[in-house]
């Protein structure tokens, strides 16, 4: 599947969840009492432990009790059969305080694939919302069954790597 | 009255490992207390927990009016659980590291009714996550074993433990060199998979140039067994364990060989 099809899948996928799509690089809204999110973006070089440039962001407020599920069908909406890999979900806890944080470094055959995060606000009824970064290369990666992100596929026979010439990638 | 055994399994997203051990030693400590606060006598009770469920199981539960304590005991055991850390996910208040998902409680084939965690018990739990969603309909607490188990997960540690020794035992043999398997590291991995599936990789030949101890310490900490020859040098491979069922080994030995190559290039 090509990395822009990825995309799309994805986009077509969360849209069927009843998430609003937001257009590359838009600052995500005031947390209001219902939202769903989703979309592509390239990302300024920062550290969340992912690999690549793009991710695919999901945000679920309130998080449904099939949040995480709904994470696994949209890896296979992006050409990923699960019972061919291996993952990993290593549990990570974020600081406490008014929003409390809890998640997973989720490892897709042993290398970072997403990280899934609730955050738990609101003392006396708390609600849980759901952040999901997704790497699209890796995902990429592992759907072309390819080994560097310069070989990949984005769209039919334009390569990652040509789309980044002289990106130093 | 005939006695029948009791289940009550709780399914969660998936937890940290070190907090499953900890609540199933507190889950079977008070459970025993709980059955003898209400004279409830049972033939056994034992505990057991997988990375996403935690199971109490109690033998020779007599039926009749007795046996009603039990709706009374499930949701008490679950509340006074405690977990190094653990958040409150909805308006119940209960604490757990990560969201309660399903509570299965049968007593022999009858459904032990109660509510908690904002949820209702039921007869119904899921089995492994790798082969899909797949729920997994409970006929009797007699059978939770090897229903869970048609479903590709092993509940009980020891099984889960037997399982995985005898599948590096096996890989060792067939490589003829030694899977170093200490008890630390499979207690680590045992609480990573609810089937445990043995991987066996290789790396390149390359990182056999740094110190032992490094590589050593290296392979652990991505919960990796290092292989190693009668001497005792240590040879690139390793072995590893994944959850579910092996289809796509490949897929997963290249992913793990990479992961492992590329923590050896930044310590090299």
């Amino acid at each position: 599947m090509d990395f822009q099809e990825i995309i799309l899948k994805l986009d077509r996928y969360w849209a069927r969840q009843g998430c609003a799509l937001l257009p590359p690089g838009a600052a995500r809204p005031r947390p209001a009492a219902r939202l769903c999110l989703a979309g592509a973006a390239r990302l300024a070089p920062g550290n969340d432990g992912l690999a690549g440039l793009y991710r695919y962001r999901v945000f679920l407020s309130p998080a449904p009790a099939g949040a995480r599920r709904a994470f696994l069908e949209s890896l296979r909406a992006a050409g990923i059969d699960r019972s061919e890999h291996d993952l990993r979900w290593l549990p990570f806890d974020g600081p406490d305080g008014p929003e409390a944080a809890a998640g997973w470094n989720v490892l897709l055959d042993g290398q970072a694939l997403a990280s899934f995060l609730y955050k738990v606000s609101g003392a006396g009824s708390p609600q849980a919302s759901a952040e999901i970064l997704v790497s699209l290369e890796r995902l990429a990666l592992a759907s072309q069954r390819r080994r560097s992100a310069g070989e990949l596929s984005w769209a039919g026979r334009l390569t990652y790597g040509e789309l980044h010439a002289g990106e130093g990638e | 009255m005939t006695a029948r055994d009791a289940v009550f399994e709780i399914l969660a997203e998936n937890l940290p490992g070190a907090g499953v051990r900890s609540a199933v030693e507190q889950l079977k400590k008070y459970a025993a207390e709980e059955f003898a606060r209400r004279s409830l006598p049972c033939g056994g009770l034992e505990a057991y927990g997988t990375c996403r469920r935690l199971v109490l199981y109690a033998a020779g539960v007599p039926a009749g009016p007795q046996a009603k304590a039990l709706a009374e005991i499930f949701p008490l055991l679950l509340c006074r659980l405690e977990f190094p850390r653990a958040l409150a996910w909805e308006p119940s208040g209960l604490r757990f590291p990560r969201p309660v998902r399903g509570l299965a409680a049968l007593h022999g084939e009858r459904l032990v009714a109660f509510s908690a965690a904002g949820l209702r018990s039921g007869r119904v739990t899921e089995g492994q996550e790798a082969l899909g969603p797949r729920q997994v309909k409970l006929a009797a607490a007699e059978k939770y074993f090897k229903a869970l188990e048609h479903a590709s997960v092993l509940v009980q540690d020891a099984r889960r433990l037997e399982a995985m020794r005898g599948a590096l035992a096996a890989a060792s043999r067939r490589m003829k060199l030694e899977i170093e398997a200490g008890e630390d590291a499979l207690g680590e991995n045992l609480y990573l998979a609810e089937y445990p599936v043995p991987v066996v990789s290789a790396f390149s030949h390359e990182f056999l140039a740094l110190p032992a101890e490094r590589l050593r310490a290296c392979l652990r900490e991505l919960l990796f067994f290092p292989v190693s020859d009668a001497a005792g040098r240590l040879q690139p491979y390793f072995a590893a364990f994944r959850d579910g069922i092996s289809k796509g080994q490949r897929n997963v030995e290249d992913g793990f060989r990479a992961a492992l190559e590329s923590r050896l290039q930044q310590i090299k």
